[in-house]
């Protein structure tokens, strides 16, 4: 499906299929990837997604421009659903059954998108050198001293990219998907 | 080759769309009163009408049933002089 250049906003106020499908595609990406950061659970992340698309079709009658920008809106709902099943201890589907969705049987491929998405969410946004040494420590759990021998540069210079990366990491998803 | 995830959630969410734009204007209003309504509260809702109205009709029933059975006390309703001589009168009680 081609994207067009219609605003967000235009496609949330349109009552057709097709300009919430694209809404959707602009989308579901990040919605993924934040699921996947918060919850480490690829297949938790899809029934989220699910579910907050589902809310989202269902709601999107009632989405005002004044209430904030479509991204945000979405995310609030996002952010909701994210709570409750913390709370729950699982996905609710309720706006999926009442939207006659059925449930999406992940295959592996899925779950390594679904986690890569997850992953590159994480590293976006940092400095090059620090996204090296986070992925190489973090996501391929390689030493120190292995990492610093490749990058030909000392541990405590690696030690510190990884600490400095994972905190501008966590400062991102503690304020922002 | 088989669908990703991210394709089959849209083709589901395409024709949830497409259900949502056949449906008239009066079910959307039915619905998005539904959606806006939790579950559970929905459930409580009806259940509380229900039991009210079960109680009102109790009550009703209990009170009509009552209104047929009042007794009413003895009363005089005559005095009845059985012997003159000795001037005395028995009361007699009957009831209504």
């Amino acid at each position: 499906m081609q994207l067009s250049s219609r605003s967000d906003q235009d496609l949330l106020g349109a009552t057709d299929a097709l300009s919430f499908e694209e809404f959707y595609l602009r989308h579901v990406n990040t919605v993924l990837g934040y699921f996947a950061r918060r919850t480490g659970d690829a297949e938790l992340a899809a029934d989220l997604a699910s579910e907050t698309f589902a809310a989202a079709l269902a709601g999107r009658r009632g989405y005002k421009p004044r209430k904030g920008a479509p991204g945000a809106w979405l995310f609030g709902i996002a952010s909701r659903k994210l709570a409750d099943a913390q709370r729950k201890g699982y996905a609710e589907r309720r706006m999926c059954r009442k939207l006659g969705m059925e449930r999406i049987d992940l295959t592996d491929a899925d779950i390594a998108h679904i986690e890569e998405l997850g992953e590159s969410g994480l590293l976006e946004g940092l400095p090059e050198a620090q996204a090296a040494a986070v992925r190489a420590h973090v996501i391929e759990e390689r030493d120190y001293g292995e990492i610093a021998g490749e990058l030909h540069t000392s541990e405590a210079v690696v030690r510190k990219r990884v600490s400095r990366g994972l905190a501008t990491a966590r400062r991102r998803i503690g304020r922002h998907p | 080759m088989s669908q990703d995830f991210t394709t089959r959630l849209q083709l589901q969410l395409r024709e949830a769309a497409l259900r949502e734009e056949q449906r008239g204007a009066l079910g959307r209003q039915l619905a998005g009163l539904r959606y806006g309504m939790p579950a559970p509260a929905a459930t409580v809702a009806v259940g509380l009408a229900v039991l009210l109205l079960a109680v009102l009709v109790a009550v009703g029933g209990l009170r009509w049933g009552h209104q047929e059975d009042i007794v009413s006390n003895p009363k005089v309703i005559g005095n009845v002089p059985l012997l003159k001589r000795y001037a005395q009168y028995v009361v007699a009680c009957v009831t209504a």
